[in-house]
C-alpha cells in the first residue's frame, strides 16, 4: 500500500484584467477567462470563509444578489460543485444557466473583478503508512490541507471521490471511505468536517 | 522560532505550511524598501514581517530611503493625486525633486545582493532603474489607484511598468490597464502587537478609567484620524439617535501630527458638536497609544467604523480581532473585511448606523455570535501570517 501524503493548497490571487458590469460582458468572461480564474471564484467560498455558512456559494451568485438579480443569484449558487469532476464541465454548467437567463441590458452598479488563483501545492512532512498513523496525523493538519484532500480533490481524480477515502479504500476501509465521501464541504465549515472525519477515523478504527 | 509563537493563533498546521513554503524558496534573498522606519501602516507591517521572513530562512533586509521635507512634500502631494482626480498636477519642480532624491538614492540603497525586490507605493518606485538583469523587482503598492490623477498616474507608470508584478490591496485599488501582473494580497494585523495582544480586565479597566469612561453602561467606539472622510459628525449623530433608547457613551479615538491644521480643525469641530455632552469622550491620543487603542476596542459594544471614503481601513479589522461585530459604511477596504450580517453590518446612512448599533445593544445573543464569527475572519484572512504566506507565494511564482 502507498504511503498518504499530507499536502497543503496554497493560493494567492491575482487580478486578471477582466471587469464586468453587464450580463452579457459577464457571459463572455464566463467562456473565456482561464481555469484558475473559474477555480478561484466557484471555491473561494470555503477557501477564504470556510467557517461561515454564507448565503450563497460562490462569488458570481453574490454578484448578481448585489446587483438585484436574486433569482439567477439562486441559480448561480445552486450549481451544485460535488456533482462536477472538471473545471469545463462547471463552465458549461455557469453558460447554461446564463443562457437560460435571456437577455438584460442594464449596467450594474458594481463591477465585477475577475481573479484567478496563483496555486501551490506543498507537502507537509507527514507521510502515514498505517491507518493508525494517518489518524495521529490528520489530527495536527490545518484547512488547507483538509481543502487540497478534500474539496477539489475530484478535479485532480477526475471522480466523485476524495483523497483521504481513495486512500482508505485501498487500505480496506470502504465503509470509512464511504462516509467521508458522503460529506458535503458547502454545508459545514472546515473545522467541523475535520472533527466529523476524525470522529468517523476513530469510531472505526479497528472495524470495516 | 518567533513563527511559533503565532501558533495559539492560527494553529500549527498553517504554521507548518509557511515553513514548507519557505523551504521551497530558501537560498534567495529579498529585499524590502519603502520611505520610513517608524510610522504608518507599512512600516508597521515590515517592523515584523521582515523578522519573520529571516525566521523561516528567507534571508531579508529592510532598507529605507533617504529624502527630507522637500522630497517628502512632492511624495505627499504625489499621494494625494494619486488618490483622487484632480485639476492640479504635478509641476516641472516637483518632477526634478522627485528624480534628484531618486537619483540620491541609488547609492544608498543597495539592491544588488538581492533575488527579490520589494518596493513599497511610489516614494521609492524610481529605483526600478537599478533593476539587474536576473532580479524579480516588485511593486507593493497600499494606496487605492482606481481613480488617480491621470497626470500623476502616467508619470508612476513610468516607473510601475518596469517591474515584473505589482501587489494591490483589493481588486477596486487596481488602474485600468495596469500593464504588469497585478496580486490581490490584502494588508494584515499582527496578534502579537501591542495594538492587539490580549489584555487583562485590570488593564482594560485602567484605560477607561483614565478617561472617565463608565464600564457598567454600552459603549460605541470608532478609532480614526480627524479626518471629515471618518465622519465623526455621522458617527455623533448616529449615537444621538441610539442616546434615544439607550443610556450609551460614545469614545472617538486617534491622534494627528502637529503639523496637520486640517486634523486640529475637524478636531474642534468635533468638540463642539459634543460640547455639553459628557458621555461623548472625544481622546486625541499620542501616536503611540496602542494599548489604549486596544483597551477602547475590547470595552466598546460596538465599534463603528462610518468613513466616506477609505483605504483598506486596517481598524476594522482591528477591532473584529477582538471579537467585536463592526458597522461600517460599504466603502474601500471595509467591504472586503465585514460579511453584511455574518461579521457585523453595513450601513448607508446615519439612520442605519443607529438601527444596527441598537439591534446589537438589545439582542447579545447576535452579538456574541457576530463577534466570534469577526475574530474567525481575521484569524483566518487578515493576520500577518496570511500576509507572510502570500508574500511567499508570489516570490515562488515569480521564481518559477
Amino acid at each position: 500500500m502507498d504511503k498518504f501524503v499530507f499536502k497543503s493548497e496554497l493560493w494567492v490571487a491575482q487580478n486578471t484584467g477582466v471587469k464586468v458590469n453587464t450580463l452579457d460582458g459577464f457571459r463572455r468572461a464566463i467562456s473565456e477567462v482561464d481555469e484558475d480564474t473559474l477555480y478561484y471564484h466557484f471555491y473561494r467560498s470555503i477557501f477564504e470563509f470556510h467557517f461561515l455558512i454564507p448565503t450563497y456559494s460562490n462569488d458570481f451568485a453574490f454578484w448578481f444578489s448585489d446587483n438585484g438579480l436574486p433569482i439567477l443569484a439562486e441559480k448561480m449558487s445552486i450549481i451544485d460543485p460535488l456533482v462536477y469532476t472538471s473545471l469545463g464541465d462547471v463552465r458549461a454548467e455557469l453558460s447554461r444557466v446564463l443562457q437560460e437567463a435571456g437577455e438584460d441590458r442594464r449596467r450594474f452598479k458594481t463591477p465585477f473583478y475577475f481573479q484567478r488563483a496563483i496555486r501551490d501545492v506543498v507537502e507537509l512532512g507527514m507521510e502515514a503508512d498505517s491507518v493508525s498513523s494517518f489518524i495521529e496525523m490528520f489530527e495536527s493538519i490545518g484547512v488547507y490541507c483538509l481543502f487540497y484532500h478534500l474539496v477539489t480533490a475530484r478535479l485532480r481524480l477526475g471522480e466523485s471521490t476524495n483523497d483521504f477515502s481513495q486512500w482508505l479504500r485501498a487500505a480496506g476501509r470502504e465503509e470509512t471511505a464511504k462516509e467521508i465521501e458522503s460529506l458535503n464541504p458547502w454545508m459545514f465549515s472546515l473545522y467541523d468536517m475535520k472533527a466529523f472525519i476524525l470522529d468517523v477515523l476513530k469510531r472505526k478504527r479497528n472495524v470495516d | 522560532m518567533l513563527i511559533e509563537r503565532y501558533t495559539p493563533f492560527v494553529g500549527k498546521g498553517d504554521v507548518e505550511e509557511i515553513k514548507k513554503l519557505a523551504a521551497s524558496i530558501r537560498g534567495i534573498k529579498v529585499l524590502h524598501v519603502n520611505s520610513t522606519r517608524i510610522g504608518g501602516g507599512v512600516a508597521e507591517i515590515l517592523y515584523r514581517l521582515v523578522p519573520l521572513m529571516n525566521d523561516i530562512g528567507i534571508e531579508t533586509e529592510w532598507q529605507v530611503m533617504k529624502g527630507d521635507e522637500k522630497f517628502f512634500r512632492v511624495t505627499k502631494k504625489i499621494h494625494n493625486l494619486l488618490h483622487l482626480p484632480s485639476a492640479e498636477s504635478l509641476d516641472s519642480a516637483d518632477i526634478l525633486t522627485f528624480l534628484d532624491y531618486t537619483y540620491r538614492n541609488f547609492e544608498a540603497i543597495n539592491t544588488e545582493p538581492f533575488d527579490v525586490v520589494f518596493i513599497h507605493d511610489p516614494q521609492p518606485v524610481g529605483l526600478i532603474v537599478k533593476k539587474k538583469k536576473d532580479q524579480k523587482w516588485i511593486w507593493r503598492c497600499h494606496i487605492d489607484l482606481s481613480t488617480p490623477t491621470e497626470s500623476v498616474w502616467n508619470f508612476i507608470k513610468t516607473f510601475s511598468s518596469g517591474y515584473g508584478a505589482s501587489i494591490f490591496h483589493i481588486s477596486e485599488f487596481v488602474p485600468e490597464h495596469m500593464s504588469v501582473p497585478a496580486f490581490i494580497i490584502p494588508p494584515s494585523i499582527d496578534p502579537l502587537h501591542d495594538k492587539n495582544r490580549d489584555l487583562d480586565s485590570d488593564s482594560v479597566n485602567a484605560v477607561l478609567r483614565k478617561y472617565g469612561i463608565d464600564l457598567s453602561r454600552p459603549l460605541i467606539v470608532q478609532i480614526s484620524r480627524f479626518d471629515r472622510l471618518k465622519d465623526p459628525l455621522g458617527a455623533i449623530k448616529a449615537y444621538r439617535l441610539v442616546k434615544k433608547s439607550f443610556d450609551c457613551q460614545l469614545t472617538l479615538a486617534g491622534s494627528f501630527a502637529a503639523d496637520d491644521p486640517e486634523a486640529s480643525q475637524v478636531l474642534s469641530e468635533i468638540r463642539e458638536e459634543a460640547a455639553g455632552d459628557n458621555d461623548i469622550f472625544i481622546l486625541n491620543l499620542p501616536p503611540d497609544s496602542h494599548v489604549e487603542i486596544n483597551a477602547l476596542q475590547r470595552s466598546a459594544t460596538v465599534v463603528v467604523q462610518k468613513s466616506i471614503r477609505e483605504g483598506f481601513g486596517l481598524v476594522v479589522a482591528e477591532a473584529m480581532w477582538k471579537g467585536k461585530p463592526v458597522i461600517g459604511s460599504y466603502v474601500g477596504g471595509i467591504r472586503r473585511q465585514i460579511i453584511n450580517g455574518l461579521t457585523g453590518f453595513f450601513a448607508y446612512s446615519t439612520e442605519g448606523t443607529a438601527h444596527r448599533i441598537k439591534e446589537l445593544i438589545i439582542n447579545k445573543g447576535l452579538l456574541a455570535a457576530m463577534g466570534e464569527n469577526a475574530r474567525e475572519q481575521v484569524r483566518h484572512n487578515f493576520l500577518i501570517t496570511r500576509h507572510l504566506k502570500d508574500y511567499l507565494m508570489v516570490i515562488k511564482s515569480m521564481m518559477k
